[in-house]
């Protein structure tokens, strides 16, 4: 079975699933904030779950553990490997 | 001998690494706030004594990075950077990482290693990540960082000593390795410098270039206003050749860090731990929200079980001691002021204590154990509804004690529209000091023996606390909409690993919390009792010139006590406060209260808590062996539920507080937003209660 890249954003994930992270869109004070905690490129993410009505969400960076917004998460771009 | 001169240390660190445990593992309980120079707000202090150095240690709010983003951030960046004041540095920086993310962790050390102050790495939760498998090797660290480095566990008290051995010998320093930044940012850096004023250093400059719009920039730019062009212009030609600020920043510096952490770690054995067990079921949507609202219930009961006896026994007790200085002291208007002054207004304070303490202990076990940022992320969506965000949830939470404590701890809030709107409706939070009113009220007007139903007075008070609770969101939302209009606060919230409560740290959030409150509100409600009292108690004479108080004692030696009481009454009214309470009392009357209520209210406005004492003072006894409730049910105009309910809605929503407002205009650094706050809630005081009147005399007549 062959595992091909593929793109989404953050917000796109599935629980349980993992990806890396590809670039943060933007040059403001949310892209700065999350490049200096570490999401860049070739990080790990997982998603763990999601708050009620679906947001925030909960992720694994690397090591440790963040809560996002939905509407921020989508910022991340990542790049995932997804079977054919 | 001369004494040599203590070696001052900065704690800096992550968030949630356990720096503060380490510095109450340092400094025991002796541990104080003061100011430190260049910086606007009080840092924790300790002083600590080692192999006969005094060493001055100081605990820094956690940061992310040297590129502040909130209040707190701001601190470590003012005294690393040494804004304001060079001489000012700390001697040597301990910088606290986490062993389990020595990555995000590194990148403040990595910053702060090119200040070029000296840098000692205090590792934690190296047994965690020893479990885990992520074994460090300590030397290589050391080496590839050029630093020191210890490993410690704060609550076993391990490392303890050797952090301290390297502390004392920080003039020895290895030095730091430095990094290598591309060619054209040094370029810049030195054009830069030539137009600042001679001596600044390198990673000012730098500073000054990553973070557009921050502290470095600003004072840099205050000694030479061309600064601020050759930064831009600096910016842009860094951009042309894909140096991109400010994330060009974090990419450099973190792809730095890894390559100097290559080989020092080894991975962790899986990805999942038991706080991610443990999160699939507290950050569930069912289940997590059931914990929730069972853990809310519980920090409310609280409060009504364990507290409001407390606060009984020991209003019971100061009346006690009020009631022996007026027996056995001569009589007076000392005596009286020491009774019914001083005695009340200390009383007064200390009453709240149970209730603030409780209240507190149960927010910093919650917090400890990593829970507080589970339930901000749980409650995220429904802030983000009234333009917050979850990390609004917690200072809202702690106005229920106090609201002092809670608007300092507004200072981890990032968005400045955010915080502001946060601290702005803080004071409508049902605070303790509320609560003696309701349970007055509510005993005087909705007991069970005036012919309500049992539940009824459970229900007044819940519905009591509801109306801050609900009103609070409301009145942020509203502020969002129209003065404080925004884009929505960011939330960006690291959820740290549970771990069982340390019972010191617990202590010290709790004792923090109390003092601020005794403190700060303490003097002002002390204050506020002994000008009230002042205010009743003169003027002393009737028209005939003849003494008040000398004439009820003469009665009350006759046995003519019924004559005696109906004296005081007149007293009190004929006051100073009396005459302005009636003078008042047509403002009043649309809102069901007499002039007694009326000059009780008032009495009320620079501290709350002197409502219950004033009201005792007011209100004529019948017969002499009648408590307050009693004697606001049976004066010639008993308290009618009308009139009970608006009192409580006034207190309800009135900004009777000054130690509230000056915290505001002290951490808003502006008097405009105190008389925002005390115009707005008592503008909302007065139609509420006018409401509630209405309300009340359609439901009870």
């Amino acid at each position: 079975m062959q595992a091909f890249p593929s793109f989404c954003s953050l917000d796109q994930l599935l629980p349980g699933e993992t990806a890396w992270v590809h670039h943060v869109d933007g040059t403001d004070d949310l892209s700065q904030r999350l490049c200096d905690l570490g999401l860049q490129q070739g990080v790990e993410v997982e998603l763990l779950g999601k708050a009620p009505w679906g947001d925030p969400i909960r992720l694994r960076v690397g090591n440790w553990r963040l809560g996002l917004r939905r509407r921020e998460a989508a910022r991340i771009l990542l790049q995932k490997f997804s079977p054919r | 001998m001369t004494a040599e001169k203590p070696i001052t240390i900065a704690l800096v660190g992550n968030p949630n690494v356990g720096k503060t445990t380490l510095f109450n593992a340092l400094s025991g309980l002796r541990q104080h706030t003061a100011n430190y120079p260049g910086v606007t707000v009080e840092i924790k202090k300790a002083s600590v004594n080692h192999k006969g150095r005094q060493i001055d240690l100081l605990d820094l709010p956690g940061a992310y990075s040297l590129a502040a983003r909130s209040p707190d951030e701001l601190i470590p960046t003012q005294i690393l950077l040494g804004l304001h004041c060079v001489e000012c540095r700390p001697d040597v920086v301990v910088a606290v990482v986490d062993a389990t993310n020595l990555e995000r962790n590194l990148y403040l050390v990595h910053q702060a290693l090119e200040v070029n102050l000296p840098l000692i790495l205090c590792l934690t939760m190296v047994d965690m990540a020893e479990a885990s498998g992520a074994h460090i090797r300590l030397d290589l660290l050391s080496e590839r960082l050029g630093c020191q480095v210890v490993a410690v566990q704060p609550v076993k008290g391990k490392g303890i000593e050797q952090l301290l051995d390297k502390v004392l010998e920080f003039q020895e320093k290895p030095l730091p390795v430095p990094m290598v930044w591309p060619e054209e940012l040094i370029t810049e850096t030195k054009r830069i410098s030539g137009l600042c004023k001679t001596g600044t250093p390198d990673f000012m400059v730098r500073r000054a270039l990553f973070d557009k719009d921050g502290e470095a920039a600003k004072d840099l730019i205050m000694e030479n206003r061309a600064i601020a062009d050759a930064l831009i212009l600096a910016r842009k030609n860094l951009a042309d050749i894909g140096f991109v600020l400010p994330q060009a920043e974090s990419i450099h510096r973190y792809a730095d860090i890894r390559v100097r952490i290559s080989g020092v770690q080894n991975s962790p054995k899986g990805n999942r731990n038991w706080t991610d067990r443990l999160d699939a079921w507290l950050t569930h949507p069912v289940a997590g929200t059931l914990f929730f609202l069972l853990a809310m219930f519980l920090v409310f009961e609280s409060v009504f079980w364990l507290a409001a006896p407390a606060m009984e026994w020991m209003s019971s007790v100061h009346e006690i001691l009020a009631d022996w200085i007026l027996a056995t002291l001569p009589q007076g208007p000392f005596t009286d002021l020491l009774a019914n002054g001083i005695v009340q207004g200390v009383g007064g304070v200390l009453v709240f204590l149970p209730q603030i303490c409780i209240l507190f202990t149960m927010l910093a076990i919650l917090e400890d154990t990593g829970y507080m940022a589970r339930a901000a992320f749980l409650v995220d969506n429904l802030m983000s509804r009234c333009g917050l965000s979850g990390k609004s949830f917690i200072p809202l939470l702690s106005s229920l004690a106090c609201a002092v404590p809670g608007i300092l701890s507004t200072r981890v809030i990032e968005d400045r529209r955010d915080r502001l709107a946060t601290i702005l409706v803080a004071p409508l939070m049902s605070c303790s000091a509320r609560l003696p009113v309701y349970t007055l009220v509510v005993a005087a007007c909705f007991a069970p023996t005036l012919g309500h139903s049992p539940w009824l007075g459970g229900v007044v008070l819940f519905a009591m606390y509801m109306l801050g609770l609900i009103l609070a969101p409301l009145a942020a939302l509203l502020l969002k909409k129209t003065l404080l209009r925004g884009p929505t606060p960011l939330f960006v919230l690291e959820l740290p690993r549970y771990q069982i409560p340390n019972w010191k740290s617990v202590l010290h959030k709790v004792m923090d919390a109390a003092w601020s409150f005794v403190g700060r509100a303490g003097s002002t409600i002390l204050a506020a009792m002994v000008l009230i009292w002042a205010m009743l108690y003169f003027p002393s004479t009737d028209e005939n010139g003849k003494s008040y108080p000398k004439e009820i004692r003469e009665l009350r030696e006759a046995e003519k006590g019924e004559e005696a009481l109906v004296l005081q009454a007149k007293w009190r009214e004929n006051s100073f406060l009396g005459t302005t309470g009636k003078a008042m009392e047509p403002i009043f009357r649309p809102l069901g209260w007499d002039w007694r209520l009326s000059v009780a209210a008032i009495a009320s406005f620079p501290a709350r808590e002197v409502v219950v004492g004033t009201l005792a003072q007011l209100y004529a006894q019948e017969k002499e062996e009648e408590n307050l409730v009693q004697a606001l049910q049976g004066t010639d105009s008993p308290l009618t539920p009308a009139s009970g309910l608006s009192l409580m809605v006034f207190f309800a929503l009135c900004c009777q507080c000054v130690s509230t407002l000056v915290v505001i205009g002290r951490e808003t650094k502006s008097w405009l937003w105190p008389l925002f706050t005390f115009t707005y809630m008592t503008t909302l005081a007065y139609a509420g209660a006018w409401i509630a009147f209405q309300l009340g005399t359609w439901i009870w007549g």
